[in-house]
């Protein structure tokens, strides 16, 4: 059993203790009181202890007895005990309003030096560019600086829209001629030119879907199937080859050969940026961007696996 | 490991540090950064690659994965692109490769 009336036993002691400390007794009276009070005796008990009668130690307790309680009422001992503070209060003479404008000029300031360092960090990386292409060649710069300016850049990323659903006359997919996919096999000769093998013109998204759809095929049967792993690989690989059949069929297939014997491809797609001419595609054994490069005459394929 | 819910701007940047530690890997220099027409590149010309040559992009790889994980003595807070060629002149192939993967560590643990 926990006694929780102990504490406030000992501090009305204590306080008792002081009180009679200061009520200004004399030292028989002091001596016969705390005798009295200690021993809980009847006063002739403690008369005869004292060597006085019953009557005379009652006196002597009695007039000790109004002399403590007169000091008890006159002044409190203990000053008042310290108010407690909530947690959640706020502090005297705190400002919130200026707290918050403060906090939004801290995050204002921390803006404008990132915005600062990254100007700073991008000039010097013109410089870097500019000076190696003028050490290749003079006037090289400019070609160079066309080249940087035709790059596609991507705009910002926008918010995820559902996707469309599919049209009635959407190409079906490729045939695959599995004969021809053994992994000692040369590459297969050239087919009738598909819409997204034709060089005269740019590929669009929906061929490079196709194309990315006929590479992943070649690559799956080049390895054997392995199921593919849902996350994103920590190995990359990129190939950048000529937008043909052919080209494509032996880049996928010397792929094939130099990936790990235990690599799994992933099948988490690698989304391809908005203002990008790309597609990614993806089946159960592998996933694939393909990027076209060089004015739609290369595509640049990318996939991501990991080593075992 | 589920990479439902994340953002794929977050899954783009490790994509194309993955793909810059592959040319690091591979074709590796030192002292060029590496044009269009060049074979290899250096830690900078790699990160350009990754990014189809967006500056822009590059540059803010550079700064928020690779100079981070630069060691702490390699670090100019002042001169952070300068920071990332000096290390990359200064030293061989291994070390780049362990700078870039610890840069898409550094990405990864923005994903988790």
């Amino acid at each position: 059993m926990i006694d929780w009336d102990f504490e406030a036993r000992l501090v009305d002691r204590i306080t008792a203790r002081e009180v009679i400390a200061r009520a200004g007794l004399t030292p028989r009276q002091l001596h016969v009181f705390c005798d009295w009070v200690r021993s809980n005796d009847t006063l002739k008990a403690v008369g005869e202890r004292e060597g006085l009668g019953k009557a005379r130690v009652g006196q002597i307790v009695d007039k000790a007895l109004r002399r403590v309680k007169a000091r008890a009422n006159a002044q409190p001992l203990a000053p008042d005990p310290p108010q407690r503070f909530s947690l959640r209060a706020t502090p005297p003479g705190f400002d919130k309003a200026e707290f918050l404008r403060h906090q939004q000029f801290l995050i204002e300031r921390r803006a404008i030096q990132a915005a600062a360092t990254f100007a700073r960090e991008r000039a010097e990386l013109d410089r870097l560019l500019a000076t190696e292409a003028e050490q290749k060649a003079p006037g090289n710069f400019d070609k160079f600086e066309a080249f940087l300016k035709s790059a596609v850049k991507p705009a910002p990323w926008p918010e995820p829209k559902p996707e469309p659903a599919p049209l009635a006359d959407e190409p079906a997919p490729l045939p695959i001629e599995w004969s021809m996919l053994e992994p000692s096999s040369p590459a297969p000769k050239s087919t009738p030119v598909e819409p997204w093998f034709d060089l005269s013109r740019l590929p669009t998204p929906k061929d490079l879907q196709a194309l990315a759809l006929y590479a992943i095929n070649y690559l799956v049967a080049s390895r054997g199937w392995w199921d593919g792993q849902n996350w994103l690989g920590t190995l990359a690989a990129h190939v950048v080859c000529t937008r043909t059949a052919d080209t494509i069929a032996a880049a996928m297939h010397r792929l094939a050969r130099e990936l790990p014997a235990k690599a799994r491809l992933s099948t988490q797609m690698i989304p391809v940026a908005p203002g990008m001419l790309g597609a990614s595609f993806a089946t159960g054994g592998a996933a694939m961007r393909v990027v076209s490069v060089h004015e739609g005459k290369a595509v640049s394929i990318e996939i991501t696996y990991d080593a075992q | 490991m589920p990479f439902d819910g994340i953002s794929e701007a977050l899954l783009t940047d490790m994509a194309r540090l993955r793909l810059a530690l592959d040319g690091v890997q591979t074709k590796w220099r030192a002292c060029k950064v590496g044009l269009d027409n060049d074979e290899s590149h250096c830690a900078i010309g790699w990160l350009l690659v990754a990014t189809d040559w967006d500056r822009d992009e590059a540059t803010r790889l550079a700064l928020e994965y690779v100079y981070p994980a630069l060691p702490e003595k390699a670090r100019n807070a002042d001169r952070r692109l300068s920071s990332i060629w000096e290390y990359n002149d200064g030293g061989g192939r291994k070390r780049i490769e362990r700078l870039f993967a610890d840069a898409v560590s550094l990405a990864e643990q923005r994903v988790r």
